[in-house]
């Protein structure tokens, strides 16, 4: 438990209600299990750290989904740099995909395309497609400008047309 | 596949991909409460072994050549030596020109042991040692007992330098693990490049500042416009942020073509140093013509046989100051039709985005700054 000032923040409680929702944003994102469950134990990590300067406790798991991203971003970073030099036998599957329906192999697809746009388009998609955020929410947890949310999804989903059709730049 | 279609299977994709995590299946963890970095499991503390032995080998080779540097540079005797000489020799004058308040012009100058002066040496500031580093290209001079390498997340990042004081950042309570001076190579970040010039107003400048959602910090945005480093354009602003708790000065260059930079300090006190280093910079000499990234106000539009050539008033979004602009810069862009969305015309008046390779515009939108 963190004790801001005159305001209590109840650590163990939101860990207990929001880690599994937070890992599934981070899997989402950076694509690997181990890397989004170290994203949210660092962020809980210093999350306790932190807490105490939170005014309001309400706005903890905002903090904690804001936080997510930005880690993520960075593991999206390194990544990308990585990928300059791709490791033999990294084949771009993704775990667990069932293959065996047209649609599957159609999702998969998309979803291997997603990883070749850029961190800021992956996380704008990610929050709108899957954690299904407001625009708002989104402006929030990326610290973009109002007003560019949906011309940010509409410029990441082009690019990714782009990609599906004639492959990565 | 149509645009509802894609939507559609990115929805099913992601709900795929974190069906696979569920409560049973995640690593057990400690109580976050008594949670550390330290305790990470050991694969993970395996993942950073190298990183933790750079940043060891960087702090060695910082002492080493502190070491040197002080011996090059400093007195036998640094820290008795001129305070003695000061009293011994020409007490009253030196100590009254100083420190006319604490300490009388009518102090005996025989005395000094007895009533030792509580006020600093009157010997002028010997200048700091100071040696130069070389990040991906850009040689910077900070001082010898900084530290190049990571206090935070983003100085163990290929690309991004954290330059810190020997005794770490003050203001560690409001800002832990944030830099005194970031440095980030846009080039070496590569692909990114586009995307972290369009974060420079937001994800470096502006970013959790006050670390809550619900405060708004209140800002103002002092200057906008251009600078050079070495010779080479640089977007420069200077913002202050005040948060309930503290407040944060950011001074930021965003060398925007290639080889493409971002210098930035959020902290007053290292201002000394951070202008020092950008005054003395050398840089890679620019490859490319375009910035990679502008926005602006459309000031002009003329067609031309491939597109559309554009003038822009430059403007940053500063967050809260939108469209703020202080010194007015004009740049213009060649843009191909193809780039651009036919139901999108642009208009003097309007603001737009522009996304460039360095040589030719591949995309531009309309924004809201």
């Amino acid at each position: 438990m963190a004790v801001g000032p005159g305001r209590v923040v109840d650590v163990s409680a939101l860990f207990a209600e929001h880690h599994l929702a937070l890992v599934r944003l981070a899997v989402v994102l950076v694509d690997d299990r181990a890397a989004a469950e170290d994203v949210v134990q660092d962020v809980f990590a210093d999350f306790v750290r932190h807490a105490g300067r939170l005014r309001d406790p309400d706005a903890a798991l905002g903090y904690l989904r804001r936080s997510t991203v930005n880690a993520a971003r960075s593991v999206l970073r390194r990544r990308r740099t990585e990928r300059q030099h791709p490791h033999a036998g990294d084949t771009g599957t993704i775990e667990g995909a069932d293959a065996s329906t047209m649609r599957a192999a159609e999702r998969d697809r998309v979803m291997r395309a997603v990883r070749n746009l850029a961190p800021r388009d992956q996380q704008v998609l990610a929050l709108r497609y899957w954690a299904e955020l407001s625009d708002t929410e989104i402006v929030h947890a990326l610290n973009i400008a109002p007003g560019t949310v949906r011309s940010t999804i509409s410029r990441a989903l082009d690019k990714l047309e782009r990609i599906l059709k004639d492959g990565p730049e | 596949m149509n645009r509802t279609d894609l939507e559609s299977l990115l929805r099913d994709g992601y709900a795929e991909r974190a069906s696979h995590v569920d409560a049973a299946s995640l690593r057990s963890l400690s109580d976050p409460t008594e949670t550390d970095r330290l305790a990470l499991t050991r694969r993970r503390r395996l993942n950073w072994w190298a990183p933790a032995v750079a940043a060891a080998a960087v702090v060695i080779v910082a002492a080493v050549s502190l070491a040197l540097s002080t011996d090059h540079v400093a007195d036998p005797k640094p820290a008795a030596s001129p305070l003695h000489t000061a009293l011994t020799s020409s007490p009253t004058s030196v100590i009254s020109s100083t420190t006319p308040d604490t300490t009388p012009a009518t102090t005996p100058a025989t005395t000094p042991a007895t009533t030792p002066p509580t006020t600093p040496p009157t010997t002028p500031p010997r200048p700091a040692p100071e040696r130069a580093v070389s990040l991906a290209g850009a040689v910077l001079t900070i001082p010898a007992s900084w530290t190049v390498t990571g206090s935070g997340d983003r100085g163990t990042e290929p690309g991004h330098w954290c330059l810190s004081p020997p005794d770490g950042v003050q203001n560690n309570a409001d800002a832990p693990g944030r830099c005194a001076i970031d440095v980030t190579s846009l080039s070496t970040v590569g692909p990114l490049s586009v995307h972290a010039i369009a974060d420079a107003p937001g994800g470096f400048g502006n970013a959790d500042l006050c670390n809550t959602e619900t405060v708004t910090p209140s800002s103002g945005v002092h200057q906008f416009g251009e600078r050079t480093i070495d010779g080479r354009v640089a977007e420069y602003r200077l913002s202050s942020w005040t948060c309930p708790s503290h407040n944060y000065q950011l001074e930021q260059y965003t060398v925007f073509t290639f080889p493409a930079f971002v210098f930035l300090d959020e902290l007053p006190q290292y201002r000394a140093v951070f202008e020092n280093m950008i005054a003395r910079a050398t840089l890679p000499r620019q490859s490319r013509p375009l910035a990679l990234n502008d926005n602006g106000t459309v000031t002009a539009v003329t067609s031309t046989a491939t597109g559309y050539r554009v003038t822009l008033d430059r403007a940053a979004w500063t967050g809260l100051t939108h469209g703020f602009q202080s010194e007015h810069v004009t740049v213009t862009y060649q843009i191909p039709a193809t780039v651009l969305q036919p139901q999108t015309p642009i208009r003097v008046g309007a603001v737009w985005n522009i996304e460039t390779d360095g040589d030719t515009v591949t995309g531009a939108y309309p924004a809201t700054i």
